[in-house]
């Protein structure tokens, strides 16, 4: 259960770790480990280059801005959040894995499937709701995250590190404009709906469903998503998002009237 | 991180991985330097509160959407689970609003005080979420056996739906706790005084004043974690259960 603790430890206290580790210090365990594959010494968290850029510079090779890819400071904040989030999908894949009946295996192998295809035929599939849910909340989790960005983040990198949680809080907490922020918040939220619809959209092609084989259960109007893992074998109705689509208006409504009551309007 | 905690300045950033003599007084400095004991105060009241808030409101709700039939159920359900999908940094600016309005008609003042930390947690669309399929499965007969016995709701919800499902129950709670503890960003924006900022927002705080002191700020880590694995390891099968039940978190 060790691999659960990053999951749970606050993540301020787990990303000052990070911090030392990933630190600028020629003597840092991450420079360390960098020296030790003969790559010199990083700047880690204060380098605001891309990391495709980094790698193409000592070939000659001039890449184009869009090609450059996450600064490496990006790239560190990157693995914290793999880090962080290894523990939690390892335990609802366990969950998933747990629900997949032995039957299926044992005649997967009396028609001689070797491990790859069995793997590839049947685990995958049937772990497909699983991935799914997983991908969706991390998809989410990243929109939201903050709390290790605001640790890690240095001016050093010029705001290649900043999420739109990070720039919101700044406009509207440290430059006040609150304006400008809700609008950001709106935006947010917009981008995050529609990416939500395409996954969505995406999985309805390619997720295995095994509604045939089970009891239909109240779920709740939107319960799928969220339902996904407490099924036993259970698959999830599919998520019915014309409804979920209108609440998410409603709630955005009531956003809008009240920000426009603050407003005066 | 534990071993850097106890070493000196010095070794620390020289990079060693062992320290020569264990220091326990980082502890105690870094205890007194950041003013943990506090912040820790603070927190420990914040989560208390919130605890206290989730269980009540969210067992009456739960029990409302699992047990009871009335008019629009389904949609306002609908209604709570979709607030999970919009982030927290949309919500932050009508929330902060909300929260100064609420200060200025109300007796007491919201910002800087406790109820701005604790109000708007009390209830959550996940708690209720997880209660509610809890609820839900309880077996009607126990409902008919109590409705003959005379009890009604709120004498079955307090005597029967309570005590089985203790389970459920301990599961919000840790979730209540974990998440309010490592709460970072809400509480920034509701504090403008140290008074009752909990110890998260002291440990980010000290983690820029304490600048090169490596060992201090692994100190206060340690000192920040401890709390939470101490739970972790109580709870441990409660803990990854609730969350393999449910996908979800606080």
């Amino acid at each position: 259960m060790i691999y659960f603790i990053p999951y749970i430890t606050p993540a301020v206290a787990s990303a000052a770790v990070f911090r030392i580790i990933f630190s600028n210090r020629p003597d840092s365990l991450a420079n360390q480990v960098s020296k030790g594959m003969g790559m010199g010494t990083q700047q880690w968290l204060l380098e605001p280059k891309g990391i495709f850029q980094m790698l193409a510079e000592p070939l000659d090779v001039a890449l184009p801005a869009w090609a450059a890819g996450p600064s490496l400071a990006l790239v560190v904040i990157i693995i914290y959040s793999v880090w962080t989030y290894v523990g939690y999908d390892t335990v609802i894949f366990l969950a998933g894995l747990g629900a997949i009946p032995n039957e299926l295996y044992e005649a997967a192998k009396i028609d001689g499937g070797s491990r790859w295809a069995i793997f590839r035929h049947i685990t995958l599939p049937l772990l497909s709701p699983t991935t799914f849910f997983l991908s969706l909340i991390a998809v989410i989790g990243t929109f939201k995250a903050f709390n290790h960005i605001w640790v890690l983040r240095h001016a050093s990198a010029l705001g290649t590190t900043d999420t739109a949680s990070i720039v919101i809080f700044n406009e509207f907490f440290r430059n006040s404009r609150f304006g400008y922020a809700s609008a950001m918040a709106f935006v947010l939220f917009a981008i995050i709906l529609s990416l939500t619809l395409v996954q969505n959209r995406i999985a309805s092609k390619r997720v295995f469903s095994m509604v045939s084989q089970t009891q239909e259960r109240e779920a709740g109007p939107w319960g799928s998503a969220a339902e996904v893992v407490t099924t036993s074998g259970r698959p999830p109705k599919p998520i019915n998002f014309p409804r979920m689509f209108a609440y998410a208006i409603l709630i955005l409504g009531a956003v809008v009237a009240r920000c426009c009551r603050w407003r005066g309007w | 991180m534990v071993s850097t905690s106890l070493m000196t300045q010095g070794e620390a950033l020289s990079g060693r991985v062992i320290p020569s003599v264990p220091r326990f007084d980082n502890y105690t400095e870094a205890w007194d330097g950041a003013n943990f004991s506090e912040y820790f105060w603070n927190s420990v009241q914040i989560a208390a509160l919130t605890i206290g808030g989730q269980v009540v409101f969210c067992t009456l709700a739960a029990y409302a959407f699992g047990r009871m039939e009335f008019f629009g159920k389904n949609i306002l359900f609908g209604l709570f689970l979709s607030t999970l999908m919009i982030p927290e940094a949309v919500t932050l600016i009508p929330n902060y609003l909300t929260v100064v309005w609420l200060g200025r008609i109300g007796p007491i003042p919201w910002i800087n005080n406790w109820p701005a930390l604790t109000v708007p947690f009390m209830a959550s669309a996940f708690s209720i979420f997880l209660l509610r399929q809890f609820f839900a499965q309880i077996p009607d007969e126990l409902w008919d056996a109590a409705r003959i016995d005379g009890a009604g709701h709120f004498r079955f919800l307090w005597q029967i739906v309570v005590p089985i499902s203790r389970a459920a129950l301990l599961t919000v709670i840790i979730f209540t706790f974990v998440g309010s503890w490592n709460a970072l960003q809400w509480p920034m924006v509701v504090t403008n005084s140290p008074e009752w900022r909990p110890v998260s927002y002291g440990l980010s705080f000290f983690l820029d004043d304490a600048g090169a002191a490596v060992h201090l700020q692994m100190a206060g880590s340690v000192i920040t974690i401890l709390p939470i694995l101490a739970l972790y390891f109580v709870v441990q099968k409660q803990f990854t259960e609730g969350i393999a039940t449910t996908g979800l978190k606080g």
